[in-house]
């Protein structure tokens, strides 16, 4: 019983899938009322958020919302000082994909190096 | 670093471009032969920079809404994908990744890097592997498109590769499978007999964050040795 499969030869069960594209993985499940958040992540090594203007972006077709370091409980995962280029400042949500880059594109806002 | 996947309900984050400032692009000009590619774009991030008062976030790609309008008209188009002709509206700034995947549903064609880097969502096209992340629909517009889907014969029976995939246990996580094997096709096409540096060579293109090189490779020397 121990060792069913050490040593033997078989073939995985999810092989098949693998090889055919069957396989589903995360990014290829659609679900009904589904949206989908970018982020805005620091361009820079260091900087200090001053001001951030969504109002254009919120005002878009498809924007859902934001969210920033201000929002409750979210000063972990993101932040009004960010300490190396990628480290996220904002997550916009949106319609769809295409549309949620666009408004990321769009924030306007103002840092000090 | 963050990764730039096209990733839904998670968040993905983009990968930002180190962004430059007039100053600084105009300085980096000035005193080095800029590419007129790194020149270009240069002047579209300082013009989004000048544009608006004191410092931005910068736009990611030199691509900002003011150069390029969003989004844009979708227009009917038919494409021959899999040996069937499926019309589908095509934004036209839309790759033939997302096409392929979020409108046609063949969602075997993986995204893993969306930058021409990785090689997963390699297709072909005309029967040559193409990235399909880096290829815009409307340029595909009458010629055959062929994907992971488009390989199995009638009544399910698996491509040679794909039968030497299971049997030499190629995949590993099977991400970049879909494109591993859509590679190792053409090769075979083109070279039905390669040898094993030549395998290596063709597959170049195709990346596995797994390591499962060796295997993949063990699976295309079966594949020609069984075809």
């Amino acid at each position: 019983m121990a060792w069913s499969l050490i040593g033997k030869d078989f073939v995985p069960p999810d092989i098949h899938g693998k090889v055919t594209g069957r396989a589903k993985y995360a990014e290829d499940f659609r679900a009904e009322g589904m949206v989908f958040a970018r982020l805005l992540t620091s361009s820079v090594p260091h900087a200090t958020i001053t001001n951030i203007d969504a109002a254009e972006v919120l005002a878009m077709d498809g924007v859902l919302g934001i969210i920033t370091a201000d929002d409750e409980g979210l000063g972990a995962l993101l932040t009004n000082e960010p300490k190396f280029v990628g480290d996220p400042i904002l997550a916009l949500a949106a319609r769809d994909e295409t549309t949620a880059q666009d408004a990321i594109d769009r924030l306007r806002g103002s840092r000090n190096r | 670093m963050a990764e730039n996947q096209t990733t839904q309900m998670a968040v993905a984050a983009p990968f930002p471009e180190p962004r430059i400032d007039a100053g600084g692009i105009l300085a980096t000009v000035g005193r080095s032969k800029a590419s007129r590619r790194k020149f270009i774009k240069g002047v579209i991030v300082s013009g989004a920079a000048v544009s608006s008062a004191g410092y931005v976030f910068g736009g990611l790609s030199g691509c900002t809404p003011e150069q390029a309008a969003p989004g844009g008209v979708e227009r009917l188009l038919s494409l021959n994908v899999n040996g069937e002709t499926r019309r589908v509206d095509v934004l036209p700034n839309e790759t033939l990744a997302m096409t392929l995947r979020y409108k046609l549903g063949l969602t075997g064609t993986k995204l893993g890097c969306d930058r021409a880097e990785c090689g997963a969502c390699t297709v072909l096209i005309d029967g040559i592997p193409s990235y399909s992340c880096s290829t815009l629909t409307h340029a595909v517009r009458g010629r055959a498109i062929t994907t992971i889907e488009g390989l199995e014969g009638p009544n399910g029976e698996l491509h040679p590769v794909q039968q030497a995939m299971i049997d030499e246990l190629g995949p590993q996580c099977g991400f970049c499978t879909p494109g591993q094997i859509m590679t190792a096709v053409a090769l075979l096409r083109a070279n039905p007999n390669p040898t094993r540096d030549e395998a290596r060579f063709a597959m170049s293109g195709n990346l596995c964050r797994c390591g499962a090189y060796d295997h993949y490779l063990n699976s295309i020397m079966r594949a020609a040795q069984d075809a």
